[in-house]
């Protein structure tokens, strides 16, 4: 039971697919030992790139610990921001890390309150996601600042001088939004762990491993009662994720829709936004479920038809996105504001910037029209190639978003070009490593497919079969109704 | 030591302390120096206290009151009853400060590589020189009436002459006046009772150093009350786009040699006197402007510029003495610059007297000619043969590199003088601190050093100079009287009653040419550097050039035409080449340049490394030739490479946005309400004004204003507002809270441009203000839009919603390093701003809170105008109005119920305070189709 699988070849399982199971979810008959010890297995066993990965994007984030440090030291001049364009990469970064979280939350609050079956396998993993580009999220609005040492001004704290944060600016409430929505998304995903860790604790090879797992089970035991408060708290868990997903990056909309800057001062932001986070986020589901996938042979845990779903949701929401970028233009156009329309007919399309503006419409609106295809929906190199296409369409839309809006607005005296630093570049690379960084911690320490509930759903389905057969031909009442009806 | 108790050690160490401390004191000799008007019984700490003197720009003086805190001058305004400021300042003379507390200021006096001391210097100088040769003094042109008293008294040594050089000089305007009326005379014109002004290329109203009394009278005539007031009309013809010429209603772009033959043809219409002219390419609109002079005779006036040749100014004369304007609009008088047109003693004097070996030592006093000289001079060369030369400088320069010994130049803050202005009106100049650098010395002491006069303080100097002079009282009555006003009583010199001879001015308007050339350069001295004078000056070099608002370079001037035939675009470099000589520049397409016409600002071009001036711009002294100070023939190419400009405003369209409201003046009259619909108040839950008593709003009249950009630096030196660099302009975050902002508009004929000073608007439903998250700008009482920097976070979520732009991010810390003797030019009352804070435009919050404690103490009322902004002080124009809106009788209250009112961006509902009169221009109808 111990370290004796053998290690999986990096490149090979890439191009090895089962033949079978677009329907299937779960593709094992496995017994609820062999699969505790096939999902538990990656924790026990050595893996001679690790050591490698970790070097490299540790590195990658003692860099952006040296640009931060840089950073406060000298000033964000050391940034391309100038006036007009006052925010740029790092608000285009917040936006953008925040939003690849939001697919964590709704793999697995929504999609858990809708009873979808496909999360489970998921869930925990897009999960870890949005705790960790939420970590990235929140180095920016700090480290943006000119003094980010007095950011706690912005919390509403009980202050001897009774100073308050000003509570009309959105940015005050950004942080009770980004700080509810990572202590609800750590709770969340700290209390599905339990049950695996336990099982961790218990499986696990060596004393130490034991205590450690053990310490962090909470004296998790399995009992029945555990397992009731443990669902009750999960689905209320869930019930408090669930109106996080909308709120936060309706939140982080207003950053730009309470202002009245042509591009920003619009209502269409808090839907336009939520759903460009989910396009976002699903799409780094994917670019590191697909490679996860492969290297450790999750074929049968993480199938096809997990792909087929992903996909569908990227195509929703990417038609989403597209029908807020018809509308944005068509509404400055109904509205006859000069500056409004300045910025969205002329500027965006045909301005310094129209290769970012026509880069968002390439990756976002006409690359993810390929999913309509199942062969692409399907396959996991092509589906990871329109993936991080989506990634970088949604990451140059939030550039369109702030920086075209910002360079040109009211008065052309002061238009002027954005252009980013070395530091800004290297920011977003050293967060882009610390990302990587924690979720190669995470993949090494924890269960990344969640254990107990793939053993549930495998029960679930046996029991689903059991009775299928066993109801052949009882079935006919209801089956009568159905068709009278 | 154990007899020694505590108390006889701490005794010991106090007194030696206070011993120490007094050692410590300076000694120099006692000199009064007399504050403006009330002088508190001793300085009161805090409280600032103002001291007239004078500033001597070009050898004319100009009336300065300077502030000083606690014995340390912090900023510089206009001498309201000094004739040539009238309480205005120009960009040079406030930024003339700097060079007060500039770092890189020369320290000490030296002998080639090593430090010697005065006596040395006043050794040689007091030796004839070595080998019975003689004596050569240079002295920037003068007319400080102790200094021409010295210069008699050394010419009276057989063995020394004393000439006379400046890059800047006024000889085509004396040999003009000589040409016309026989003798060197100066026209003082007088632009308030003209209502039409035809200048010939003279940039009366944008050229440093001009009397800011030019500019107030001629906004007089332009600041329209409704619409049925008058209005005068301005015709300029000149080759660049000059500040005159963008506030021009008709303009005319022709090459400078051009100007001539325009003069002429104005001449041949309007008194013809048997001159034959040919037709000419602008024969309409000489013929409109002529007949627009004609019509208004004794009320029109023709002014040339420095730059034409003597013939202009001579017809210029003619003009206005043929349209009756001698009496009215200009009068004559001589000028107070010593020995002026005397040509016998310039540097070409000197050059000659080099040559022929006749020269043992020279003595530069002032300016730094070995840069300015012509480049066919080889100055450097001449002054590298010669056994010995002595240089006093404000800084170790080119000229300081060329001599053999040098001495520190005293600033004139810190130094005696005396000075006259245009009009002949004296000023004694008081120094306002005591030397910063020990060892400096004034030109006067240098010359009294050659007079074995080598302890002579600069006090002593002016002092003796009017004890002599016939004051007609008591000579403390009279010195007390003088200091504490700034100027000497009994007025300028008379005008005097002459007439031209019209023979040469009927010749030369015959002989005029009309023919222009291929290329042809133009060298002018802008606002920023003077020539040069201000190279090393951070805030005059970081100010945007009002015309092409480029910061930290000059550039090469064309228009598209011109660059088209270079093939180069702005920013690419071009070479400009006379005679052999060349330099390289990066060029800038400016609109309203005449065909053919490449422009240079003079003083740019510095090569001594580590300095301000350092590789900034491109030295056009290293083109310009004896014969041809002010246009030449030129050969210009495209080289290879650009140059990065670094620009304040990028984008000069206004995207037919109304942000500039501006209409012809019949137009105005048919339709006064037009700018009615830009000045409502749009619907509002809110009420409209905060609940204080005073509520202070400011108007700007766009007709009176010029884009001149004394406001600027008036704003950067009272509000602390730090340098950035090139680098950190050409980033976009030059700090100025108050910018002129420069719009195109081609439908208007004239300089077809318009300007706007943009400041924080101290909206009433500030943008800015409910964005920012932690509360660091409310709005006060009395309706400022205030900043709490020490609340500031520095998100910029302000700036982002600001729709005006002007607020300014401190991205790095501009201040905490600066060099010691900078801190000391910091405005005590102004919060010197930390890293990652954001700024803008108070309102002068601090002159607003001072009046008000003032007003206080005293128990009575503000008065209207009691409080004036940096930037309404020194407006020469009055464009700028500041007060109490609130209070319907005040000045802005009046200028707020003009017709012409409105606010920038009034459809976005923010309710400016500061609001905007629209600019009215006048063009002849006459040239309409």
């Amino acid at each position: 039971m111990t370290a004796h699988a053998e290690i999986p070849a990096v490149a090979l399982p890439l191009l090895r697919e089962e033949p079978t199971g677009g329907e299937e979810v779960l593709l094992t008959d496995e017994s609820d030992l062999e699969l505790t010890d096939r999902l538990l297995g990656p924790l026990w066993r050595q893996w001679p790139w690790f050591k490698y990965a970790l070097a490299i994007t540790g590195l990658g984030t003692l860099v952006l610990l040296l640009a931060l440090t840089y950073t406060v030291l000298t000033g964000i001049g050391l940034w391309g921001n100038n006036i007009p364009v006052a925010w740029a990469f790092a608000i285009i970064n917040f936006v953008w890390w925040i939003g690849i979280g939001h697919a964590g939350t709704f793999i697995s609050a929504i999609l858990y309150l809708f009873e979808v079956e496909w999360r489970t396998s998921i869930n925990r993993f897009a999960e870890a996601m949005t705790l960790f580009a939420v970590i990235q999220a929140g180095l920016f609005p700090i480290f943006h600042m000119g003094r980010p040492w007095f950011a706690y001004w912005l919390i509403p704290y009980p202050s001897e001088m009774n100073v308050w944060p000003q509570f009309r600016s959105a940015l005050p409430w950004d942080v009770v939004a980004v700080t509810t929505y990572f202590t609800v998304s750590l709770l969340f995903w700290y209390a599905g762990l339990l049950p695996d860790l336990a099982a961790a604790r218990d499986r696990a090879p060596t004393l130490w491993r034991r205590r450690i797992y053990g310490i962090f089970a909470l004296g998790w035991r399995g009992e029945s009662w555990h397992w009731k408060h443990y669902r009750i708290t999960y689905l209320v868990l869930a019930g408090i994720a669930t109106p996080l997903v909308l709120s936060v990056h309706t939140n982080v909309s207003f950053d730009f829709a309470i202002s009245q800057l042509p591009g920003w001062h619009s209502t269409i932001f808090p839907p336009y936004f939520v759903a460009g986070a989910i396009y976002s986020g699903f799409a780094m589901v994917l670019q590191l479920m697909i490679p996860a996938r492969a290297v450790f042979g999750l074929q049968k845990i993480i199938t096809r038809n997990h792909l087929d779903n992903m996909a569908k949701m990227l195509l929703v929401t990417g038609w989403v996105v597209t029908y807020a970028y018809i509308v944005e233009p068509f509404m400055a156009w109904w509205g006859g504001d000069t500056y409004e329309m300045y910025d969205m007919l002329v500027d965006r399309p045909l301005g310094p910037y129209a290769f970012v503006y026509w880069s968002v419409i390439f990756c976002n609106c006409i690359a993810v029209q390929s999913l309509w295809m199942k062969s692409w929906r399907t396959s996991p190199v092509r589906l990871w190639v329109v993936a991080c296409l989506v990634q970088l369409g949604m990451w140059s839309e939030r550039f369109m978003l702030i920086v075209t809006s910002l360079h040109r607005d009211f008065l052309p005296s002061s238009w002027r070009m954005y252009v980013p630093s070395w530091v800004d570049w290297t920011i977003l690379g050293g967060t882009c490593s610390f990302f990587l960084f924690l979720f190669l911690l995470f993949l090494r320490f924890v269960p990344f497919i969640p254990i107990s509930e793939i053993k549930e759903m495998r029960h679930a389905k046996s029991e689903e079969h059991a009775r299928a057969r066993f109801t052949v031909g009882r079935v006919e009442a209801p089956a009568a109704e159905v068709s009278r009806a | 030591m154990a007899d020694v108790s505590r108390r006889v050690v701490l005794r010991l160490f106090g007194a030696s302390a206070a011993v120490a401390g007094a050692e410590a004191c300076s000694r120099g000799p006692q000199e009064y120096i007399v504050p403006y008007v009330n002088q508190p019984p001793e300085v009161t700490p805090s409280v600032a206290t103002l001291y007239a003197t004078a500033m001597t720009v070009d050898g004319y003086g100009m009336g300065v009151l300077a502030t000083s805190h606690e014995g340390r001058p912090t900023k510089l305004e206009g001498n309201p009853e000094h004739p040539a400021s009238l309480g205005a300042l120009g960009t040079i003379e406030q930024g003339s400060l700097w060079g007060l507390y500039d770092p890189k200021r020369a320290q000490g006096i030296r002998h080639g590589e090593n430090p010697a001391t005065w006596n040395a210097i006043a050794d040689v100088l007091a030796r004839p020189a070595a080998g019975g040769k003689k004596t050569f003094v240079l002295l920037e042109p003068t007319s400080a009436p102790h200094l021409v008293d010295l210069v008699r008294r050394v010419r009276a040594r057989s063995d020394v002459f004393v000439g006379f050089h400046t890059p800047l000089d006024r000889r085509n305007a004396w040999e003009g006046a000589k040409l016309a009326f026989g003798r060197v005379l100066e026209p003082r014109w007088d632009f308030s009772r003209a209502d039409v002004v035809l200048s010939l290329d003279a940039d009366f109203l944008g050229a440093a150093g001009t009397p800011q009394a030019w500019a107030r009278a001629w906004a007089s005539r332009r600041r329209i009350a409704g619409p049925n007031g008058a209005m005068s009309r301005l015709y300029v013809v000149e080759p660049r786009m000059s500040i005159t010429g963008s506030s021009a209603d008709e303009r005319l772009a022709v090459q400078s040699r051009q100007v001539t033959s325009v003069a002429a043809d104005v001449v041949a219409q309007v008194a013809p006197r048997g001159a034959a002219r040919r037709e000419s390419p602008w024969a309409r609109w000489v013929g409109a402007l002529a007949r627009d002079l004609a019509a208004h005779p004794g009320a029109s006036l023709v002014v040339a510029g420095d730059g034409q040749p003597p013939v202009v100014h001579a017809m210029a004369h003619a003009l206005n003495e043929a349209l009756g304007n001698v009496g009215h609009t200009v009068t004559y008088a001589p000028s107070p610059i010593f020995e002026a047109g005397e040509g016998s003693h310039g540097i070409e004097a000197l050059a000659a007297a080099i040559d022929a070996g006749d020269i043992g030592l020279l003595v530069v006093a002032g300016g730094n000619p070995v840069y300015a000289a012509p480049a066919d001079m080889d100055l450097e060369k001449r002054i590298r043969s010669l056994p010995a030369s002595v240089y006093l400088g404000s800084h170790e320069n080119e000229t300081a590199r060329a001599c053999s010994y040098f001495v520190p130049e005293a600033h004139y803050l810190e130094s005696w003088g005396d000075v006259l202005a245009f009009d002949g009106t004296a000023s004694i100049a008081q120094p306002i601190i005591r030397p910063l650098v020990a060892d400096a010395r004034t030109p006067a002491q240098m010359l009294a050093a050659m007079l074995s006069r080598r302890e002579a303080t600069s006090h002593a100097l002016v002092e003796e100079h009017w004890q002599s002079a016939p004051t007609g009282q008591d000579f403390a009555t009279f010195w007390r009287e003088a200091l504490v006003h700034g100027i000497v009583p009994g007025g300028g010199t008379p005008a005097i009653d002459v007439r031209v001879s019209w023979g040469p001015v009927t010749r030369a308007v015959t002989a005029a040419s009309v023919s222009p050339a291929p290329f042809e350069i133009v060298y002018f001295a802008d606002g920023k550097v003077h020539g040069g004078r201000f190279a090393e000056n951070e805030w005059l070099q970081e100010l945007p050039d009002p015309v092409t608002r480029i910061s930290w370079d000059n550039a090469a001037l064309a228009n598209d035409t011109t660059a088209r035939s270079i093939a180069a675009n702005t920013g690419d470099v071009v070479r400009l080449e006379i005679g052999g000589r060349s330099v390289v520049a990066p060029l800038f397409v400016l609109d309203g340049m005449a065909d053919g016409v490449v422009a240079l600002a003079l003083g740019y071009g510095h090569e001594i490394p580590d300095r301000a001036s350092t590789g900034v711009g491109s030295n056009a002294y290293a083109l310009r030739r004896a014969k041809a100070l002010w246009a030449d023939d030129l050969q210009p190419s495209a080289a290879s490479g650009t140059w990065e400009l670094a620009r304040v405003q990028e984008h000069e369209s206004m995207e037919g946005r109304p942000i500039v409201l501006h209409k012809r003046l019949d137009a105005y009259r048919k339709d006064p309400g037009f700018a009615r619909e830009l000045n409502e108040t749009p619907v509002t839950l809110y009420e409209l004004q905060p609940p204080g008593e005073h509520q202070w709003g400011m108007t700007i009249d766009l007709n009176a204003c010029t884009g001149c950009s004394a406001c600027v630096v008036a704003c950067t030196v009272e509000n602390n507002v730090p340098v950035v660099g090139k680098t950190g302009v050409a980033l976009g975050r030059v700090m100025h809270w108050l910018r002129i902002d420069r719009y195109a508009a081609g439908e208007m004929r004239g300089g077809a441009t318009v300007v706007q000073p943009m400041l924080c608007q101290h909206c009433e439903k500030a943008p800015c203000e409910y964005v920012c998250p932690v509360n660091a700008t409310v709005h006060s009482a009395d309706g400022l839009n205030e900043m709490i920097y020490n609340r500031c976070v520095g998100t910029r979520f302000c700036s982002n919603n600001c729709p005006y732009k002007v607020r300014r991010f401190n991205y790095f810390q501009y201040n905490r390093d600066k060099p010691a003797s900078l801190r000391l030019a910091m405005n005590p009352d102004v919060t010197v701003r930390d890293r990652g804070v954001m700024e803008k435009c108070t309102y002068c919050v601090q002159r607003i809170r001072q009046t008000e404690i003032r007003t206080r103490r005293d128990q009575r009322p503000i008065r209207d105008g009691e409080i004036q902004t940096a930037c309404q002080q020194t407006c020469p124009t009055g464009a700028i109005v500041f007060g109490d809106i609130a209070d319907k009788t005040t000045r802005v209250s009046a200028q707020m119920a003009n017709p012409r009112v409105y606010q920038v961006l009034q459809d976005l509902g923010t309710l400016p305070r500061t609001r905007y009169l629209a600019r009215i221009v006048n063009p002849n109808p006459e040239l309409d189709t």
